[in-house]
């Protein structure tokens, strides 16, 4: 019975949000809203319920003092983050310069990690696998072909970004064909975003035609 | 002060993260950064819903018959927080199961976000009938991949390419011998025989097993087209993109880019 | 000539809400006449698949569901044939988030489905470790001990209680990513990317990536210099993971539809096109 509600329930809200095609309306509008205000709930009840409480749970129960000072220090600089909210503005305005601290905790974490994680992750390997073999005994034409392109899109691709330098005569050359690989490159995903958008209006059609109108078995 | 020891307690935790990556005998200082990260990360994922409250609230203060909206914002948040509170206080896990919260979630949440998002699949359909114009050599170039990772990348794809093939080379091939009617000399003869040439292309396709061959080619094509002029063009593209995030993760540790402390 | 010239200037002036239709129509058409089609599976799908295939029984696979409702379909459809596949070959699961709390919800549906179906058992063959917000942090957090940032599973009990985490500890009782045989990605933003420039780069933790189709094309790039063992990608991927499956899925049924519309846009771009040439033309 509740599913049968929920269900209804669902297509109504997905018929609502689907009116905007016809034009902005006070339905579409409304249920937007609601969708949002649904939306800031949910992600207050899953930063208590996924990241706060497990880990205050953890500091409480634990006989690890060392697990547990630093879970306290932890907590502590996620409250002094709270400072940052709007609402302390009208609390507490002059101390709103407190909540710098953990996000530059933060900050600073996650920009060392970023650094190594470039370079180490994809900047290496991603240069590695491009020095391929042009030319090669036992591959075929394709292959060859294929590599010749790959190390040149690669290179010219690349070189396309780069202004620091007045590109002419070769340089505009290797720039040209920078810029029909990534045109190239454009389309390929141009096609998969189209591919993307139509999977998810597939989905949502298919919980019409299926679970609200049984038309599908 | 309020500006300085923060930039330099970025700086020492950015250099510390770094140093720790060559220093794998300090694994738990590590893990126990990473640690406090999550921590912090959860509750800073509470900053930006109170503006919108806010926000909203303000709107209702100052009336209209757009304040409904605002209305159906703060109902529905406050409502969802509370049922979703008691429903951790009942079941121990507000997504326990057997909580109505979760049905809520279910079919209430999960559609409508579901739904604003496959709104787009109309809006492409209408903007790419609109605004996509082969006016140039680069969208010429870009419609032509699109077309061919889009008919590559589905059943009996190939056929319809083939079709649109022949249609598209026609077309052209008409308009170059029809074009040809208003020149003399060279520049009618040159354009008949392109106009020729078009044509001429698809006589071989007028052979059945030719035309299947080509239609079965297209998805092996456009898997070639993925995997080698995508990947060169996505990895000149991400290099560009990662080097000058370097720089910029590079300005941030050492306090030149402070936007973040804003 | 001037007559097609005229005709072809006017169907460049369609009104969007017939494209809309036009849209809807070939969307659910297909749906409704529940056609299927063959398609040649993608090299990068039957890699992913076989990446799987190898896995022995006992071995353990970590997925991390990150999409939100806006990818799922998909995002589930590849879960599903996954955990499938694996059930199959009677490989452990772990199931884990830290991108959007939604994509635990649905990976909890998702397994819950496909263990009932396989008879699996929560605890002995699969755990769902839960959400934890994070990103980098999360996924460095867990490289020495997954306990340093899932202390408990998604039902609040210590992960080391369950018979899965026995089994599947290393010989030091710690879980790490030493013990992860293959990590497969559920990707919807640049999340994914740091599982492969972290855990794959730094840890060697062999790995497969389904993605929404979006990102789809920037991963290729990661396939081609073998950070990961396969992808699949979009709708069409999780349709060839099917195939190879030998089942019939959403995803299968789904590209029906998926290739009318795509001959509906080319047809309206190739119109677009031709009604400005006509224009052009006439002026």
């Amino acid at each position: 019975m509740m599913e049968i509600l929920g269900i209804w329930i669902a297509a109504f809200l997905t018929l609502a949000i689907l009116s905007f095609l016809f034009g902005d309306n006070p339905v579409y509008k409304f249920v937007e809203h609601i969708f949002v205000g649904s939306s800031a709930a949910f992600g207050v009840l899953v930063a208590f319920n996924q990241a706060v409480w497990p880990f205050l749970q953890e500091g409480l129960t634990t006989t690890d003092t060392f697990l547990k000072v630093t879970t306290y220090i932890a907590m502590f600089m996620g409250v002094l983050t709270l400072f940052r909210l709007e609402i302390m503005n009208f609390i507490a305005p002059n101390l709103t310069w407190i909540s710098r601290f953990p996000i530059a905790f933060v900050t600073g974490v996650g920009t060392g990690i970023a650094i190594v994680t470039s370079i180490h992750g994809f900047i290496f390997p991603q240069t590695v696998a491009t020095f391929l073999p042009l030319f090669e005994n036992r591959a075929s034409a394709v292959e060859i072909a294929s590599n010749i392109i790959l190390v040149i899109g690669v290179l010219s691709s690349l070189y396309y970004f780069y202004f620091s330098m007045e590109q002419k005569g070769v340089l505009k050359g290797i720039t040209r064909t920078g810029m029909v690989i990534i045109m190239i490159t454009f389309g390929a995903a141009f096609g998969y975003t189209v591919m993307a958008r139509v999977s998810l209006l597939i989905g949502r059609i298919y919980f019409l035609i299926s679970d609200w109108l049984h038309l599908v078995r | 002060m309020q500006t300085t020891l923060p930039v330099l307690l970025t700086f020492i935790m950015g250099t510390f993260m770094i140093l720790m990556f060559f220093m794998p005998q300090f694994a738990n200082a590590e893990s126990l950064a990473t640690r406090w990260t999550t921590i912090v990360w959860g509750f800073a994922l509470l900053l930006g819903i109170d503006s919108l409250i806010l926000g909203h609230l303000r709107k209702i203060r100052k009336g209209g018959a757009q304040s409904i909206h605002s209305w159906g914002l703060i109902i529905a948040f406050f409502a969802t927080l509370l049922w979703g509170f008691f429903a951790w206080w009942k079941y121990g896990n507000p997504f326990a199961p057997q909580s109505s919260f979760l049905w809520m979630f279910r079919y209430v949440y999960l559609p409508l976000d579901a739904t604003m998002f496959a709104l787009l699949a109309f809006f492409i359909a209408s903007a790419a009938y609109r605004a996509f114009r082969a006016r140039s050599m680069e969208s010429t170039l870009l419609l032509i991949a699109a077309t061919i990772v889009m008919m590559g990348r589905v059943p009996l794809g190939g056929a319809v390419f083939v079709a649109f093939f022949v249609a598209f080379m026609l077309m052209i091939g008409t308009y170059m011998l029809y074009e040809s009617t208003r020149y003399t000399g060279f520049d009618r003869f040159i354009r008949i025989i392109i106009g020729l040439l078009f044509i001429g292309v698809l006589i071989p396709l007028m052979n059945p097993s030719y035309a299947k061959s080509f239609a079965n080619f297209i998805p092996g094509f456009a898997d070639w087209v993925m995997q080698v002029p995508n990947t060169a063009g996505q990895r000149g593209i991400a290099l560009g993109l990662l080097l000058g995030g370097i720089a910029f993760s590079l300005r941030v540790l050492f306090g030149i880019e402070r936007g973040y402390l804003r | 000539m001037n007559a097609a010239v005229r005709i072809l200037e006017q169907l460049g002036k369609l009104d969007r809400r017939l494209i809309y239709a036009l849209v809807f129509l070939a969307t659910a058409i297909p749906l409704i006449l529940n056609i299927k089609l063959p398609m040649p599976v993608s090299p990068e799908v039957k890699s992913a698949f076989e990446a799987v295939d190898r896995l022995k029984p006992g071995d353990v696979i970590l997925i991390s569901t990150d999409y939100g409702p806006s990818s799922a379909p998909e995002t589930q459809p590849m879960l599903e044939a996954i955990l499938s596949h694996a059930f199959k070959k009677n490989v452990k699961v772990l199931l884990m988030t830290h991108w959007r709390f939604e994509g635990l919800i649905m990976g909890i549906e998702g397994i819950d489905k496909v263990a009932k179906k396989y008879h699996k058992e929560y605890g002995k063959d699969y755990l769902v470790l839960g959400y934890r917000p994070g990103g980098t942090a999360v996924m460095i957090g867990m490289a020495e001990d997954f306990r340093n940032i899932f202390s408990t599973d998604n039902a609040g009990k210590p992960l080391d209680s369950y018979p899965i985490y026995k089994e599947i500890a290393g010989d030091d009782g710690v879980l790490n990513y030493k013990d992860i045989d293959l990590l497969v990605g559920l990707e919807a933003g640049s999340i994914g990317n740091f599982w492969i420039m972290i855990v794959n780069a730094r840890y060697k933790v062999p790995m497969i990536m389904g993605t929404t189709a979006v990102i789809t094309p920037e991963f290729f790039a990661f396939y081609q210099s073998g950070q990961i063992e396969g992808l699949l990608g979009g709708l069409k991927g999780a349709a060839d993971y099917e195939t190879l499956l030998g089942v019939v899925g959403f995803a299968s049924k789904g590209m029906v539809s998926q290739f009318s519309v795509h001959v509906l846009i080319i047809l309206l771009i190739l119109l677009g096109n031709l009604s400005d040439i006509a224009r052009r033309f006439r002026g």
